[in-house]
């Protein structure tokens, strides 16, 4: 084998290390934890949550409101409309899927009907079971588990949620900012999806 | 129990003069004669404009604020200042939006039956809406409103929207306009100071 084939195949066996690498925030001092986060910005039952909504798709810019309300104890309605009021989406999560109540024909797609469904299931989630700890800065990261995806959650030094994650074993799907000023309320909120173009800002009204 | 008895009857009363009833044919005329008349004379109109959104399983109705303003034939510029900015214009086959500063223009063709909704505010202001060939129209009175009840006859425009009220005043001018989905939620539309034919420059409809 020549000195040029040794160092191309060295090379390609770096670059496939590198993009196989584990995903894998920094936990300085990891320790074991038992503590289940609480998610409170969508929990009130008396309180509508409408946010003025931009989604970027694919190179494409949406706007419109979007309303969260729990409806029950495990349940949520999610509505987006324009700007205009025509309802453009209207649904139920519940724990184990969601429910389409009405959807303008443009959108009623499975694929959109599925990724929206999925992130506002985990936007609304109240609880988060986590298995380790680290401290993060002020605050701390969490890392748990959702289904098969690992589970990041970051929270201030006052227990505020600012970032969740979902990965892969490799590398992240999703990540969801949160800005508050409070544990009940999150005057802005993005979802960052990391595998396909789209993303949604949320900012309350 | 006399009391009782007045209030009964007296609630009764109010209802039956508060329905909504069906037009006559020569009602039926006399609207779309005073409507047309009146349209006749408008070439710009700017009014403010209050939106409420009813969701029957919200706790409160949304409410937006803004400024109408529309050139015959068929620029329209929605204006909401509260509790967003934002801006919404049709004018020559594109919309046009502003979103906060950010801004985004498409063909109306892209978007027909967004499109086709406005075009019937507009129609609505200049009077052509009697001749609209895709809604059926239904004519009621209800104290000193007119109302035209207009339900898409396409299937695709029914999957948008089941139904939209008009509401003219005796002075012939539309008051309020109600889109109602088939969920039986619904967009009311309030229109406030309407002012008629001052001057409207061509460029505020394009941005």
């Amino acid at each position: 084998m020549s000195k040029w084939t040794t160092l191309f195949l060295a090379f390609n066996l770096a670059v496939v290390l590198y993009s196989c690498r584990t995903y894998h925030p920094a936990f300085t001092e990891e320790e074991i934890s038992s503590e289940t986060l609480y998610n409170h910005y969508f929990s009130d039952p008396a309180k509508d949550y409408v946010y003025k909504a931009s989604i970027t798709v694919y190179g494409n810019d949406i706007s419109g409101i979007l309303i969260i309300k729990k409806i029950s104890e495990t349940t949520h309605r999610v509505v987006m409309t324009t700007e205009f009021g025509n309802t453009l989406l209207d649904m139920t999560l519940f724990p184990e899927g969601y429910q389409k109540h009405s959807v303008v024909p443009s959108l009623d797609k499975k694929i959109i009907l599925k990724t929206l469904a999925h992130d506002m299931s985990l936007l609304v989630r109240e609880t988060f079971k986590t298995h380790k700890k680290s401290r993060d800065g002020s605050g701390y990261l969490y890392g748990g588990k959702i289904d098969t995806k690992n589970l990041f959650v970051w929270v201030t030094s006052e227990k505020l949620i600012k970032k969740i994650t979902l990965a892969s074993q490799f590398k992240e799907k999703l990540n969801v900012y949160f800005d508050a000023n409070s544990g009940i309320f999150a005057e802005e909120v993005v979802i960052e999806h990391l595998t396909i173009p789209l993303q949604i800002s949320l900012k309350a009204l | 129990m006399r009391n009782k008895i007045l209030f009964w009857f007296l609630l009764c009363f109010l209802s039956v003069f508060a329905q909504r009833t069906p037009m006559n044919v020569g009602e039926i005329a006399a609207l779309k004669n005073s409507v047309t008349e009146k349209n006749q004379s408008i070439n710009t109109l700017i009014t403010h404009f209050t939106q409420t959104k009813h969701l029957e399983f919200l706790s409160n109705d949304i409410v937006s604020k803004g400024e109408m303003i529309l050139k015959a034939p068929d620029k329209l510029l929605w204006k909401y200042t509260e509790p967003f900015e934002y801006s919404i214009s049709f004018t020559n086959n594109k919309i046009y939006i502003n979103d906060q500063g950010k801004k985004n223009s498409m063909d109306t063709g892209n978007n027909k039956v967004f499109s086709k909704i406005n075009h019937l505010i507009a129609s609505s202001v200049s009077g052509a809406v009697f001749d609209d060939k895709e809604f059926d129209l239904l004519f009621f009175k209800e104290k000193n409103q007119r109302i035209i009840v207009l339900s898409p006859k396409s299937k695709d425009l029914k999957g948008y929207i089941n139904q939209v009220e008009m509401y003219f005043t005796t002075e012939a001018t539309v008051s309020e306009v109600k889109l109602i989905e088939s969920s039986q939620d619904y967009t009311q539309i309030v229109f406030k100071n309407q002012r008629f034919n001052e001057q409207v420059d061509d460029a505020i409809f394009s941005f």
